[in-house]
């Protein structure tokens, strides 16, 4: 019985297991991270600059609020935009603990200052994880949503808090560093 | 640029994801663990609940079967010893009502008594809901 409960949830859509969790079944839940994880852990690594135990933790914290807000999901379709947000403030929270600032755009080095770095000197291989650790924590962010979530400018604004002019001008520097360092590599 | 743009997406898109690792696991274990405490904190919460209002009204009970029928009573007699203060047509009345006036401080201290036991009652019950919420 307990077979063929596993195998059902195994087939079970995602809908299906996010109003089951909503019910607080907590077997549908942990489906639902098994199959979510790689997703929130691989976005949450970019935002830490590949700190691999930071971001573990910071997506169980994530998906732990998760499981206590599921009844503020409206609909099962709305799920990775939802969870997405409450990743991204997850980790804003740490950083803010931390002391990091992200409000000023000052943060960040200076572009050119990359390219006279010992890494793009010696040729060394240079992969997107990597590059995306050399740049400051709000780039990062701003990039990785942009870039690797395919959320709109307005819609950062909405989810991280940033101003406007802030968020695009995150992103601009940050892929133009990344266009550097990818292109150095 | 744009070409750049299309290269960074697409670089993000075949980006190698985590392996679970156990993470699912832990994940899974910490929330049958918070679920387990809530359950254990809503027990506690109904627990001390129940607590509350039994002895706020058993208090309340005794303060009505006891000194406050006495209360009432000087209360009444009290209003009366007024009302003949006024009135100087009735001075036996307010005789008594004179002698009553002590029996009224008497009563007034068993019956705070009862007061600071329905506070304090409240008050606990107050602290372990809060607490229950925390």
């Amino acid at each position: 019985m307990a077979a063929r409960g596993v195998l059902n949830l195994v087939q079970a859509s995602e809908a299906a297991l996010i109003i089951a969790a909503q019910a607080k079944d907590q077997a549908a839940f942990g489906e639902l991270v098994k199959r979510r994880q790689g997703w929130a852990r691989a976005l949450l690594r970019r935002m830490c600059a590949g700190n691999a135990a930071e971001a573990d933790d910071l997506a169980q914290d994530a998906f732990m609020k998760a499981w206590d807000r599921m009844g503020d999901l409206e609909t099962p379709a709305a799920f990775a935009g939802w969870f997405r947000r409450i990743a991204v403030t997850t980790f804003l929270m740490a950083k803010r603990r931390q002391k990091a600032i992200f409000e000023e755009i000052d943060d960040a080095s200076p572009i050119a200052a990359e390219d006279s770095s010992p890494e793009s000197a010696a040729g060394a291989k240079i992969d997107l994880e990597r590059a995306l650790a050399r740049l400051s924590d709000a780039e990062r962010l701003c990039v990785t949503l942009n870039h690797g979530e395919g959320m709109s400018h307005s819609e950062i604004v909405e989810t991280t808090g940033l101003p406007l002019g802030t968020v695009k001008s995150h992103v601009l520097r940050g892929t133009e560093k990344l266009r550097r360092l990818l292109e150095a590599a | 640029m744009n070409d750049f743009n299309a290269f960074l997406t697409r670089s993000f898109a075949e980006a190698e994801q985590p392996a679970d690792c156990g993470f699912s696991a832990r994940v899974g274990a910490a929330v049958a663990r918070r679920e387990k405490a809530a359950r254990v904190r809503s027990a506690i919460q109904l627990v001390g609940v129940s607590v509350g209002l039994a002895v706020a009204g058993y208090t309340l009970l005794g303060f009505v079967f006891g000194p406050g029928q006495e209360f009432l009573a000087n209360t009444g007699l009290e209003a009366a010893r007024a009302v003949g203060e006024f009135d100087r047509s009735a001075p036996q009345v307010a005789a008594q009502a004179d002698q009553a006036a002590a029996g009224l401080i008497q009563s007034l201290g068993l019956g705070l008594t009862q007061i600071l036991l329905i506070g304090g009652a409240l008050l606990g019950g107050a602290v372990a809901y809060r607490s229950a919420q925390d």
